[in-house]
């Protein structure tokens, strides 16, 4: 259901952004479970601040992906011992990860095929 | 989906919509948890603790706005929406305290009616027993004509040689019982009190795992013969109502005629027997009755299957001993009986819900009352299909406003239904209420004087998912066409109201005749059983009940000698008969419409020519009861032992067997044990009348003198009295006589003409029910033709103001109305007559002295309803031929 083809089907425009965040969020979960300032941390780092990723928009998307069954969450402390949620994959959240890593490289390679197409 | 994704999202949802304070305490703490790092982070950058903080909220986009969305993640707007719609359904419906009612009191007495009917069946023929593992329970039947003898009891299968010689032989169940039926008199002296009574088996309460709420119940070791008077266990409800619950009931003792019984435990509060319908109040082993005659059927035969035996292999099983059964059991019989006895058949039926004579006669008639009932819950759900298309019309602009500010249709079908299915909650709720009381009152409607009906009609949960079944079914008729309806609704088109009106005009024209049509099969039906009930109860009886009391005097001296006896009771008859008021009195063997009878084979010249009923009576006996005279002479004081064998022969009797012979012709009664038999001498002819119920035809009997009854006589004696008193009075009067003649007499009353009516219990039953729900459906038929010609006329205003403005008479206008109302009663009527005769067939054999597809019955109810539909429109056809043509037009 969040697959990027779908998404994009729908008509709302924020929704390739909040598929995209999923895609991130799913993939940064499968390296180690993080609670979400450390996710935050981890997708400015990782894309080298090119993607500004509000933490705004964090939230939500986890919350979603969450209810969604795709990744759970736990309670934990931190190394400085402070009491976090900490959300790892779920099986089913792996699956979903393969999926949208697959659609995700269909569609960038559409989009890099049409955009590279020699101009006539 | 995998069952982990499933099983989190399922926990996640719930918990969200039940923990809902804990889960945004959660989310606070997380998001607080994001802000407190982010402010050391941006602390650790070098800015003062207030900038890192501001920094930190901007980032998160305002706080508040998070935990918003995040919330909206959590999609429970489903349930959300559903609480929501609710609420406004149920201010909604609290604005509209008319409409409100009627939805919710139709659903309460439709669903109501059909549960309780439903409850009815349940209890007799769905609920097992309460005992253990009720479903290794299989009742013995034999079939066949060979039991010739005494009859007594409502569940008589087998005699009690009979059951000893199954035990011997039988392998199929862990424990075969056997119980009978009987009554016992809880009254020393003067007038009975009966109570129901139980024979058992010495292993009866074993088998069924019976656990004893006090003492011990009947052991194998009080079932012996020569065991005297016995021991007796009582039911709850007699140690409750009788003894008050006394601790110390064990040891106490059954008060009896002569007779004290002691009592040695009470079963526990929900056992009432195995005869369902009836509530036991004693029970005594089997050896206490005395009943060891061979030809005395008064047993019903229980068994428990033994494990892996099945109802078929026990009756195959049962179906090889049977031989060697019968010929160990044989009574003394003539050979030609001897044959028929040997001839029968074994039969192994399901007694997991018991045994029931009462399921055996109400069965039907209850399953016919409930597709009655089911039929007027249609009517009624169709009524507040009706209903909600009004108000869905009435409401559609508030539809298209909410579908033009972004509503989906969805949502708004969604409140629609919601709607409904509130009405139908509450209603069902209500009906629960409604069936509860009504479902109550029909047992005492099935109950005569001395045999009381019992059910146990605790909702279970199989009544409880009756009800909620048939209330979804409900709501779905009347909830779904509203919802039909307003699913055309679009923003654009809102505004011309006269093409979309119309449709629905339509839609509630044709339900409306669908209504009328099953109301025409309900009147029918209900007709039929009222005409049914008028012929049994107009039927000349051949005798004058009215004014007639019956008193059967029971002696328990045993002491005086049997020769003696016979003089006794001449001494009682004559003071019975020397009250001041008694016009007549005879004594009897039995009384018109009793339902007991004994019978036996009639021959004339050596010939076997059919069986007859016999009565033995007094000489007063055909004045007192009333019968007319048509031949000959009645019996007189000539007519005692010694003298010749004479008799008084039935209208049917002499048509049948003596081709009208009469008076002067003789016939024979063979002697069960193939003695030389009785010649009569017919005396007389008299009238028909009927013993053994209401519906016999030409019943043949035969009267013989008492005088000359071979037998010396038992000890009860049965009188019919006729006085020129009340009989309250009689009854007072044959008390004190035969309380000076024994002291230790007991007595039981019963009238003549109550007796003749308590013979058409069923029959009354069927008619009071079926009238009132032929009137309900009348009602609701009438309303629902109003409600469709009220709207017609009401969305049709404009139209009528031109056709007056264009000079249309009113004469005109109502013809117009009426016109259309008469097209809608005649579709109906005529599918209605199509189904009414085929519904008729199902009830051909619960009828009485008509056909089930009686014209005269049904043009009446045609007519009925015709007439009824116009009367119902006339008001607003009237106010529709009243419309003034310039304020009609200007509304437009």
């Amino acid at each position: 259901m969040c697959s990027l083809i779908s998404v994009t089907v729908m008509s709302r425009p924020s929704d390739l952004v909040q598929g995209t965040l999923d895609l991130l969020i799913l993939k940064i979960l499968a390296l180690e479970p993080q609670h979400g300032f450390a996710i935050s941390l981890r997708l400015k780092q990782m894309s080298g601040d090119i993607l500004q990723v509000s933490d705004g928009s964090l939230y939500p998307a986890l919350h979603k992906l969450e209810q969604e069954g795709w990744i759970e969450a736990e309670w934990k402390p931190t190394e400085n011992n402070r009491r976090a949620k900490f959300y790892s994959l779920t099986r089913s959240g792996k699956r979903q990860l393969v999926k949208e890593t697959e659609s995700w490289a269909r569609l960038a390679g559409a989009i890099s095929m049409v955009v590279t197409l020699p101009e006539v | 989906m995998t069952f982990d994704r499933m099983r989190q999202i399922v926990r996640l949802r719930l918990r969200s919509l039940f923990f809902r304070a804990s889960v945004d305490r959660e989310l606070d703490e997380e998001l607080r948890y994001h802000l407190e790092q982010q402010v050391d982070v941006n602390m650790a950058r070098g800015m003062t603790p207030e900038a890192a903080r501001t920094a930190a909220l901007r980032a998160l986009g305002g706080v508040d706005q998070r935990k918003e969305e995040c919330r909206d993640t959590r999609g429970i707007s489903i349930v959300e929406n559903l609480l929501r719609d609710l609420r406004l359904a149920f201010r909604q419906l609290r604005k509209q305290p008319g409409f409100t009612f009627t939805a919710v009191a139709s659903l309460a007495l439709g669903i109501g009616a059909n549960t309780a009917i439903f409850q009815l069946l349940n209890a007799l023929s769905l609920r097992t027993l309460p005992v253990r593992a009720p479903h290794e329970l299989v009742e013995m039947r034999l079939d066949g004509d060979g039991r010739a003898g005494r009859h007594t009891g409502r569940n008589r299968q087998i005699s009690l040689p009979q059951y000893e010689a199954l035990l011997k032989r039988e392998q199929a169940f862990s424990s075969l019982i056997t119980f009978g039926d009987t009554r016992f008199n809880l009254s020393r002296t003067g007038e009975v009190r009966y109570v129901d009574g139980l024979w058992v088996s010495g292993n009866f309460f074993d088998a069924l795992d019976i656990v004893p709420a006090v003492g011990r119940l009947i052991s194998p070791a009080d079932d012996v013969p020569g065991c005297g008077a016995g021991v007796a266990v009582i039911s709850h409800a007699l140690w409750q109502t009788q003894f008050g619950g006394r601790a110390d009931i064990v040891g106490q003792t059954i008060p009896g005629p002569g007779i004290a019984v002691p009592i040695i435990g009470v079963t526990p509060p929900e056992f009432f027997g195995i005869e369902v319908g009836r509530q036991y109040s004693v029970a005594m082993p089997n050896c206490a009755s005395g009943n060891t005659r061979r030809d005395h059927w008064w047993l019903a035969a229980i068994g428990r299957l033994k494990p892996g035996w099945t109802r078929e292999q026990a009756q195959a099983h049962l179906h090889g001993i049977l031989p060697d059964v019968q010929r160990e059991a044989m009574p003394d019989y003539r050979s030609d009986w001897q044959e028929l006895y040997l001839k029968m058949t074994v039969d192994v039926v399901d007694a997991s819900a018991g045994v029931s004579p009462l399921r055996r006669s109400y069965q039907r008639p209850l399953w016919i009352l409930m597709a009655v009932a089911a039929l007027v819950l249609l009517l009624a759900a169709v009524n507040l299909a009706n209903l909600m298309l009004a108000r869905a019309s009435a409401r559609q602009q508030e539809f298209a406003v909410r579908l033009a500010i972004g509503g989906t249709r969805g949502r708004v079908l969604q409140q629609v239904l919601t709607e409904s299915l509130l009405i139908a909650i509450v209603g069902s709720l209500a009906a629960v209420v409604v069936a509860l009381a009504a479902s109550r009152s029909i047992p005492p409607l099935m109950s005569t004087v001395v045999d009381r009906v019992h059910l146990d009609l605790s909702p279970d949960w199989r009544v409880f998912a009756f009800t909620m079944l048939i209330g979804v079914l409900t709501s779905l008729i009347f909830g779904l066409a509203p919802a039909v309806r307003l699913s055309g609704v679009s923003i654009v088109t809102r505004q011309e109201r006269g093409s979309a009106g119309n449709h629905g005009g339509r839609a509630r024209r044709v339900l409306v005749a669908a209504q009328v049509a099953i109301t025409l099969v309900l009147l029918f039906g209900g007709l039929l059983f009222l005409r049914t009930f008028r012929n049994l109860s107009m039927q000349d009886l051949g005798i004058g009940e009215h004014g007639v009391v019956i008193a059967n005097v029971f002696f328990i001296d045993t002491s005086q000698p049997l020769d003696k006896r016979a003089g006794a009771y001449r001494d009682l008859d004559a003071r019975l008969r020397a009250i001041p008021g008694v016009i007549s009195m005879a004594d009897t063997y039995t009384t018109p419409l009793a339902g007991t009878m004994s019978n036996t084979g009639i021959e004339v010249d050596k010939k076997y020519v059919g069986d007859a009923n016999i009565n033995e009576v007094g000489p007063g006996y055909f004045e007192t009861i009333g019968v007319a005279i048509l031949e000959g002479r009645i019996f007189d004081d000539r007519d005692t032992k010694g003298a010749p064998n004479v008799a008084l022969i039935t209208k049917s009797f002499d048509d049948a067997y003596l081709k009208g012979a009469g008076v002067g012709a003789h016939f024979m009664v063979p002697d069960d044990r193939g003695g030389p038999g009785t010649e009569y001498a017919v005396i007389g002819v008299i009238a028909d009348q009927k013993y053994m119920n209401i519906r016999e035809t030409h019943p043949k009997t035969f009267y013989m003198p008492s005088a000359q009854v071979p037998e010396p006589p038992g000890l009860t004696r049965r009188y019919v009295v006729r006085a020129n008193m009340a009989p309250a009075q009689t009854i007072a009067a044959i008390s004190s006589t035969v309380a000076a003649f024994d002291p230790t007499a007991t007595i039981r009353y019963a009238l003549l003409d109550t007796q003749v009516e308590e013979a058409m219990l069923q029959e009354r039953l069927m008619a009071r029910l079926s009238a009132i729900f032929g009137a309900v459906a009348l009602l609701l038929a009438i309303v629902g033709l109003y409600g469709v010609v009220s709207y017609g006329v009401a969305s049709r205003r404009a139209e009528i103001g031109v056709r007056v403005a264009l000079g249309a008479s009113r004469r005109r206008i109502l013809s117009m109305i009426l016109g259309d109302v008469g097209r809608i009663l005649i579709t109906g009527v005529v599918i209605g007559v199509v189904l009414a005769l085929a519904a008729g067939r199902g009830i051909g054999s619960l009828l009485f002295g008509l056909e089930p597809y009686d014209i005269a019955t049904l043009a009446t109810a045609a007519g009925a309803l015709v007439v009824c539909g116009f009367a119902s429109a006339a008001w607003p056809a009237r106010r529709a031929a009243g419309v003034d043509p310039v304020s009609a037009l200007r509304e437009s």
